[in-house]
């Protein structure tokens, strides 16, 4: 039923509909992808099309803003935090679903509860307890904040893809005298790339975009990531629109080229996070 | 080598294990032996289990949960019984529930409250109603669904930040909407959205409706390709139109899609920080004030760090509720 129009003129106004609603979506960008083309002395023209293009915006934009550094830092940050909650939650959700232990499904529905924890909840304490333990201003206590905000459902995907593995893989590995971190590496990981490829875009995604916690766990420009320097921007009144424009659209486009290239992954690591989250 | 192989056999027969850790064929036996032992061991309950590998495996994970997010859950309860500056342990004083009370009495916390609400339950119904319209569309597989899926998508990838930013230009006085006015109105006086006291909030809503459409869009997609095909077919033959479908076979299994969304919108909007902060500050005089941006203002601006833990509890308590409630209706399994 649904995928047909019984009507020609119905199917017809679906189309137009999706298409109006996907121009509103890009306005917006469109708008700003003009405004990052201007000059200096066209920002405030009433003309939505850029008299000349200025395409050396995004040039001075890298620079005014050293999105450099700014980029450097994301990076180490993700990959950090990506790499921790893989390892961490492919050992648990192991450790879960196919060697239990006394406590481990009281344990594993206390990390479940963590989805429910709002990073506003625990920033006061987490602040305090990250500069006692010398980690404030440092990389290794941002990764280690994201890594425990995105374990809760990195070892519930995992976990239920580790159950619906066959026993019978994983005691043949035994039998060959494989231990069990050589079973997660050859039997099981190879098995589960699909999942460990959802909780890794869950994790970089929410580690490249946070805002919060690295506003709070970082001090100084020169370790700010990329949300957090490009919000700098706007507090400078001085700072030209154009560039504002230019270095917003530079920010976003890793998402966005990483998203063209692994989109269903994507979609389907989104839907995944937020229905078991 | 094939001497080697063989002599432990030779010798020691089954218990003999392999010094050098390499896999040997002849010391099957004891492996399977090792196995049956550790499925035994992994079954059984007892102080024993505790030494079981299990623990080794979850320990990494548990650790770092247990010191970065429940560790700070405990003290956040501990630190709103304090007045503490923040600035060195101990030099504090105990104050019992006084943060609370000046919180309550506080006419801002109040505000901040009704603004987390209002700005939830606005966006949660906006997002609802638009992403599950979207949905429909796209599920109809019209001409270009698969493109606007993905410019639908792609905002929602985005850091909120920078969706900030953009419609912080997009709403000043030269932007894009200001731009749209003067055409039909080249007299008028720019509107400052951010600046107006009560356009701010709505505008923080409009730009969160913007880039999470296309969040609900996927979510109620991903239900419409879950739905009963036989029911439907059923339905359909025996004479039931569109809409007789949609209210007696569509809606209802999305029931519990609906509740998962709803929820989620709920749990995203109790959380808003990142584009309050960025597009108004909570201003213009508190006029879009949330929770999160109060809380923040207390701890790290004014060094309030016990009243803001106050508000934290708060948070919490809020957040809590609305995962009760989610346990309560369920969600798409």
């Amino acid at each position: 039923m649904i995928g047909r129009y019984s009507h020609p003129l119905l199917k017809w106004a679906a189309t137009v509909a999706l298409a109006l609603a996907a121009v509103l979506s890009l306005t917006p960008v469109v708008w700003v992808a003009a405004l990052s083309l201007k000059t200096g002395a066209d920002v405030y023209s009433s003309s939505f099309i850029p008299q000349t293009l200025n395409p050396d915006n995004y040039l001075q934009a890298w620079n005014q803003f050293a999105l450099g550094p700014l980029f450097m830092h994301s990076i180490v940050v993700t990959v950090g935090s990506v790499v921790a909650t893989v390892v961490f939650s492919c050992l648990a959700a192991y450790g879960f679903a196919k060697v239990p232990f006394r406590g481990s499904e009281v344990l594993f529905v206390g990390i479940l509860l963590g989805i429910m924890v709002p990073p506003a909840a625990v920033i006061i304490p987490l602040f305090v307890q990250i500069r006692a333990m010398g980690l404030y201003n440092n990389y290794l206590g941002l990764a280690a904040a994201y890594t425990a905000f995105a374990l809760p459902v990195g070892i519930l995907i995992l976990r239920s893809f580790f159950s619906s593995i066959p026993r019978e893989l994983i005691e043949a590995a035994w039998i060959d005298g494989a231990t069990d971190l050589r079973i997660l590496r050859s039997v099981i990981a190879p098995l589960s790339k699909a999942p460990i490829l959802t909780v890794s875009l869950l994790t970089f995604l929410a580690a490249w975009n946070d805002f919060f916690l690295a506003l709070v766990l970082l001090k100084d420009v020169g370790t700010y990531t990329i949300p957090v320097g490009i919000s700098q921007f706007i507090g400078q009144y001085s700072t030209p629109y154009e560039l504002v424009a230019a270095g917003a659209l530079i920010a976003t486009a890793p998402v966005v080229v990483i998203y063209l290239l692994l989109h269903s992954q994507f979609e389907r690591g989104v839907t995944e996070g937020a229905v078991r989250g | 080598m094939e001497r080697r192989a063989s002599e432990p056999t030779e010798q020691d027969g089954v218990s003999s294990r392999p010094a050098s850790g390499r896999r040997r064929p002849d010391s099957m036996k004891p492996m399977i032996a090792d196995s049956t032992q550790r499925v035994a061991t992994a079954a059984r309950s007892g102080w024993r289990s505790f030494l079981a590998p299990g623990i080794a495996l979850v320990a990494p994970a548990v650790l770092t949960f247990g010191a970065f997010l429940v560790l700070p859950l405990v003290s956040v309860f501990l630190i709103s019984t304090l007045h503490w500056s923040g600035y060195r342990l101990g030099d504090w004083t105990f104050v019992g529930a006084d943060n609370f009370a000046r919180m309550f009495a506080n006419a801002v916390f109040w505000k901040a409250f009704a603004n987390t609400v209002v700005f939830t339950v606005t966006t949660t119904l906006i997002l609802n109603v638009v992403g599950f319209g979207l949905a429909l569309l796209i599920a109809s597989r019209v001409r270009g669904h698969v493109i606007a899926r993905s410019v639908l998508f792609i905002p929602v990838l985005m850091s909120p930040v920078i969706i900030g930013l953009m419609w912080s230009r997009i709403l000043d006085a030269f932007g894009a909407v200001n731009q749209v006015i003067s055409i039909f109105n080249p007299l008028a006086q720019p509107i400052l959205f951010l600046g107006s006291g009560d356009l701010a909030l709505p505008s923080i809503i409009v730009a969160t409706v913007w880039q999470y459409a296309g969040y609900d869009m996927l979510l109620y997609y991903a239900g419409l390709q879950r739905l009963p095909t036989e029911q439907l077919e059923a339905a359909s033959l025996d004479g039931a139109g569109h809409r007789a479908s949609i209210r007696h076979v569509i809606l209802p299994s999305l029931y519990p899609v609906i509740g998962t969304v709803v929820l989620l919108n709920v749990i995203g909007g109790l959380r808003i920080f990142d584009i309050v902060y960025v597009m108004t500050s909570g201003g213009p005089d508190r006029a879009s004030e949330v929770m999160a941006t109060y809380m923040y203002q207390a701890a790290f601006k004014l060094s309030d760090m016990g009243y803001a833990s106050a508000i934290a509890v708060g948070i919490v308590v809020i957040s809590v509720g609305a995962a009760l409630l989610r346990q309560r209706w369920g969600g798409l399994r």
